[in-house]
């Protein structure tokens, strides 16, 4: 697949300016194939021509005196290009995956932002349109306000021009869109799905749909009064809503098909309640449960208020296997998000964006994923190579070490990140017209940024090993280590082993693993104290995504990882001696402060005995959460169906798997992804 | 003072009412030869010695493996240092035992579930699990024993003023097969039910079904009729599984191949049960 990628990127170099080279990969898709797809390479490229045949790339300009002019126009020019197609679906969607947004070079791209789409139902366009514009954000504005407007009065003829009842209908919906608030459920559907398809279109990432239930609830509640649609009815938007959300899922992929970040928040406290649980709150859970998608997902906010019926409609609805709901512990996160800087107020409309990380829905502009990510693991091995001549005395001594040497390993303390430039999300967020500045440029009020910290599980388990083996009852010296890493465990499948069954374990509530795991983390805390991004203080994700791809480059490790092998992410209960509620106990006894402000997921398997007692599920995800574990998500799978959906996809087309903040299906995932899973939830092994 | 335990599994759904966490304990007066825990029956705890974690066939002449017999012999050794041989059970203080399920006081209350014994035959240790139990009631905890009746009677007026609820297992498959370190007088299970009976624990009988027995001529109209003899109660059928396959082999012992009936005979023969009680009968599936 390496060689495939590389000559991918040799093609795509012909086929593009210079300057938007490296964003190739993304565009095409086809390392996000499902696997053996292309069996030969002949094949690949026939594809990839075909590919770069039907596209049409909108390229940005070249070095622009206005870059957030110039984005306004090649948006813009990307519209003017799309061309409608009669309404086939109960809703039109204004994403044409043939049409492509090349992103400004040297650009950071946006991703795992919502805009508030109660605030976006009362967007007035033609009031918001500069009447004179002066500065390069009016004239963005201005851009971005007239190629909308253009967009739905092409689009509107040609529904006119269908003549269906449903065209007809679907068009007067478009016209009312620039200058007025939806007046029924349907039409407020429609004009969700009207900003959400242009966001893709002009290539925002993972754009998230914040609160629907919240959102769409003031417009069910009239019509459902006024009988102008049944609860039913309303049942069949919302599948239909999900659907057109879930039609482009290969198209709004990150890194493997399914990462689209497309999350519907439900549930959570509002200003007036402890708990919002609306008829919709659980209409969308059971459209969710009946037609078991990966993607668009949802999460629900979950708390000490939160009903009986609630959990057991969640627990319902995740042992269905679709991966959703997630849960998120919004007793835990709302109080932190506090304590990092968002105003009270505020942090009731907090949202997941990514796949863990809080922020607040139409006035966050945080970028939780920024490179470069933190490696603990390669500090480790770094330490281990370069020993001092006389030999660390104790732990402790040898942990002081680890520290001074993570410290000189860390990127620079204050990081600045250009993003690219964002006007039509900048339309859609009320803070960047108060502010009169581009949402990239701190249009909103919020920008706390951050990094993912990957492999921590790994090195925590290494340290103990370390703790263990050299100090506590020593078998091995330091150098020994040493040499045995170096030579990726050749020879010593012994240590690996000894290293790999230790009973102390990431995950596990003893009390040396539960020390060493808040020592680890106040220690990254401590040392990354004072770094910035863009001049705001930054975060750290504690659970990892592409566990595999991104642990290539680290050699061996002490938990018995051999080098290039995945990385652990999330608390997942790996080792026999830990179960789930082991696992749970372990998320509830973390103690998360600002700095982990992005938390951590307990990722386990639900047991067939719990899928046929659903209200014990709902049970005990209720106490997970209220013993204060920061987050939830469930599989619903075993080892045998894995081996066998890997020896016969075409045995399982709809096989879902939770992969890190989002669920794909199995069989769309990259063979090293698969591997991974069957090696996880192998019952006892002698893993790789 | 400490207990013997082989294992404590919370979340457990089928140990009596509500979401229970279940203590296993080392020992019992039987020897069933379907028993799920086999582990659990000798007083003293058996080692497992489970050869898929033995690295041999990967590693010939592992440094950490120097001195192992079963490289060479093919005997199962005594220690491994990289965890293919463990014990079975071992001693764990009562206090830690009650933080351990303390763990989930607050799914207890909210599931009407609570803490169960098990084993092996808990009431053995009726004196060393006394105050355990104690301090659990003093927690407002649900306790439920699951017990095969067979165990010395004087134990039984230790434990059962703190027991909830009863699980009683009919060991009625065929004639009792005992573990010959333990001697008990012949009408110890009639005595123990009648203290049972005496006692205000809810009851509930459990019947593992067993296709090989069930099938000899006559044996389910005497069952019938046995049930029939009891005070009434409700009555979980359990269809025998082999999910413990594996630790015979890790034992050493022999595995009895048996086997549950069909899944329509079992429902055939618990419509035949329900006919006999107004209690509720459930066919469990684990
Ligand atoms: S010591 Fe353990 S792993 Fe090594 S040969 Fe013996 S049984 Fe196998």
């Amino acid at each position: 697949m390496n060689t495939l990628k590389h000559s991918i990127k040799q093609v795509g170099q012909r086929c593009l300016p210079p300057s938007v080279h490296h964003q190739f990969g993304d565009y095409l898709g086809y390392i996000r194939q499902a696997p053996r797809r292309h069996s030969s390479r002949f094949q690949f490229y026939r594809d990839f021509l075909s590919y770069r045949h039907q596209r049409r790339f909108s390229l940005p300009a070249e070095d622009p005196a206005q870059p957030q002019v110039a984005a306004a126009e090649q948006f813009a020019r990307l519209l003017h290009w799309f061309k409608p197609s009669p309404l086939e679906t109960e809703y039109f969607y204004p994403l044409d995956d043939h049409l492509i947004f090349i992103q400004p070079p040297h650009c950071t791209s946006i991703a795992s932002l919502s805009p508030d789409y109660t605030e976006v139902f009362h967007l007035n366009l033609e009031d918001l349109r500069p009447r004179d514009p002066q500065t390069p954000f009016a004239r963005s504005m201005d851009i971005t306000i007239r190629s909308v407007l253009h967009l739905i009065e092409k689009v509107a003829a040609h529904l006119e021009r269908q003549g269906t009842a449903r065209s007809r209908q679907v068009a007067d919906y478009l016209r009312r869109l620039p200058s007025s608030p939806p007046a029924s459920f349907d039409e407020a559907l429609q004009k969700i799905l009207f900003y959400n398809g242009l966001l893709w279109q002009n290539r925002y990432l993972h754009n998230g749909l914040g609160r629907l239930d919240l959102v769409l609830a003031p417009y069910y509640d009239a019509d459902i009064r006024a009988n102008r649609i049944t609860h039913a009815e309303a049942k069949e938007m919302l599948k239909a809503f999900i659907r057109q959300l879930g039609a482009h899922t290969r198209f709004k992929s990150i890194k493997l098909i399914g990462d689209t970040g497309q999350v519907i928040m439900l549930g959570g406290r509002t200003p007036e309640s402890d708990s919002f649980e609306h008829d919709l709150t659980f209409l969308f859970l059971e459209v969710f449960q009946e037609l078991n998608i990966p993607d668009p997902k949802c999460i629900l906010r979950v708390g000490a208020h939160t009903s009986d019926n609630l959990w057991l409609a969640a627990a319902s609805c995740m042992a269905t296997g679709c991966g959703s709901p997630l849960l998120v512990n919004e007793d835990l996160v709302i109080p932190l998000m506090q304590e990092h800087g968002y105003s009270p107020e505020d942090s009731l409309q907090a949202a997941i964006g990514a796949c863990w990380e809080p922020y607040v829905i139409g006035k966050s502009f945080d970028q939780t994923n920024i490179s470069p990510a933190l490696f603990p693991l390669l500090v480790f091995t770094d330490l281990l190579r370069q020993l001092p001549n006389e030999p660390i005395p104790d732990f402790p001594s040898f942990l002081r070490r680890y520290e001074e040497q993570l410290k000189k390993s860390l990127p620079p303390s204050r990081q600045t990140v250009d993003f690219t430039p964002a006007p039509l999300l900048s339309l859609l967020f009320p803070d960047c017209h108060t502010r009169q500045k581009d949402i990239s440029e701190e249009g909103t009020r919020y920008n706390f940024h951050g990094r993912q910290v990957v492999g921590l599980p790994n090195t925590i388990n290494a340290l103990l090993n370390i703790k263990q083996l050299v100090y506590d009852t020593p078998r091995f010296t330091l150098p020994e280590l040493a040499d045995i890493l170096e030579t990726n465990f050749e020879g010593r499948e012994d240590v690996r082993q000894l290293a790999q069954r230790s009973p102390l374990q990431f995950g596990s509530t003893h009390p040396d693993v539960l020390m060493l795991t808040q020592q680890i983390m106040q220690m990254l805390t401590r040392v990354t104290e004072h770094h910035t991004i863009n001049g705001h203080k930054a975060r750290m994700g504690f659970a990892s995504s592409r566990y595999v791809d991104s642990a290539e480059s680290i050699p061996a490790s002490l938990d018995g990882r051999k080098a290039s092998a995945p990385v652990a992410a999330h608390i997942i209960p790996l080792s026999p001696d830990i179960d789930i509620a082991e696992a749970l106990d372990f998320g509830g006894s973390l103690t998360y402060n600002t700095t982990w402000l992005n938390g951590n997921v307990v990722d386990f398997i639900i047991p067939p005995s719990f899928l046929a007692d659903l209200p014990a599920l709902a049970k005990i995800l209720k106490h997970g959460i209220h013993r204060g574990a920061y987050e939830v998500q469930l599989n619903v799978l075993s080892h045998e169906q894995l081996l066998d959906a890997r020896a016969h996809p075409e045995k399982y087309p709809n096989l879902i798997i939770r992969v890190w903040g989002f669920s794909a299906y199995f069989c769309d995932l990259p063979v090293a992804y698969q591997d991974e899973f069957i090696r996880r939830t192998a019952p006892s092994c002698l893993c790789p | 003072m400490s207990l013997p335990i082989v294992r404590i599994q919370r979340h457990c759904l089928h140990d009596g009412p509500g979401i229970r966490t279940t203590v296993f304990l080392q020992g019992c007066a039987l020897a069933c030869p379907w028993c799920s825990n086999p582990e659990a029956i000798p007083l003293t705890p058996p080692a497992f010695f489970d050869e898929q974690k033995c690295i041999a066939h990967i590693q010939a002449d592992a440094p950490l493996c120097a001195g192992c017999p079963f490289p060479e012999s093919g005997a199962a050794p005594r220690t491994c240092p990289l965890g293919a041989v463990h014990p079975a059970s071992s001693p764990v203080e009562q206090d830690a035992v009650l933080q351990h399920l303390m763990k989930d006081a607050a799914l207890y209350r909210d599931s009407n579930g609570g803490v169960t014994f098990s084993g092996g035959e808990p009431f053995l240790h009726a004196r060393a699990l006394r105050p355990l139990l104690e301090a659990l009631r003093e927690e407002g905890i649900h306790i439920a024993f699951e017990t095969s009746g067979f165990f010395p009677p004087e134990q039984a007026p230790i434990l059962l003023p703190f027991i909830n609820h009863l699980l009683l297992d009919l060991k009625w498959m065929t004639t009792p097969v005992f573990n010959p370190e333990i001697s008990l007088p012949p009408d110890v299970f009639e005595q123990n039910l009648a203290a049972f009976q005496v006692a205000a624990a809810e009851m509930t009988y459990r019947l593992v079904l067993i296709r090989e027995f069930l099938d000899v001529p006559g044996k389910r109209e005497s069952l019938l009729a046995r049930l029939q003899e009891l005070p009434p109660a409700p009555i979980e059928l359990l269809p025998l599984h082999h999910l413990a396959e594996s630790k015979y082999r890790q034992l050493g012992i022999p595995f009895t191949p048996l086997s549950a009936p069909t899944r329509s005979d079992q429902k055939a023969f618990c419509s035949q049960i329900k006919t006999l009680t107004d209690a509720p009968v459930r066919l469990l599936r684990l």
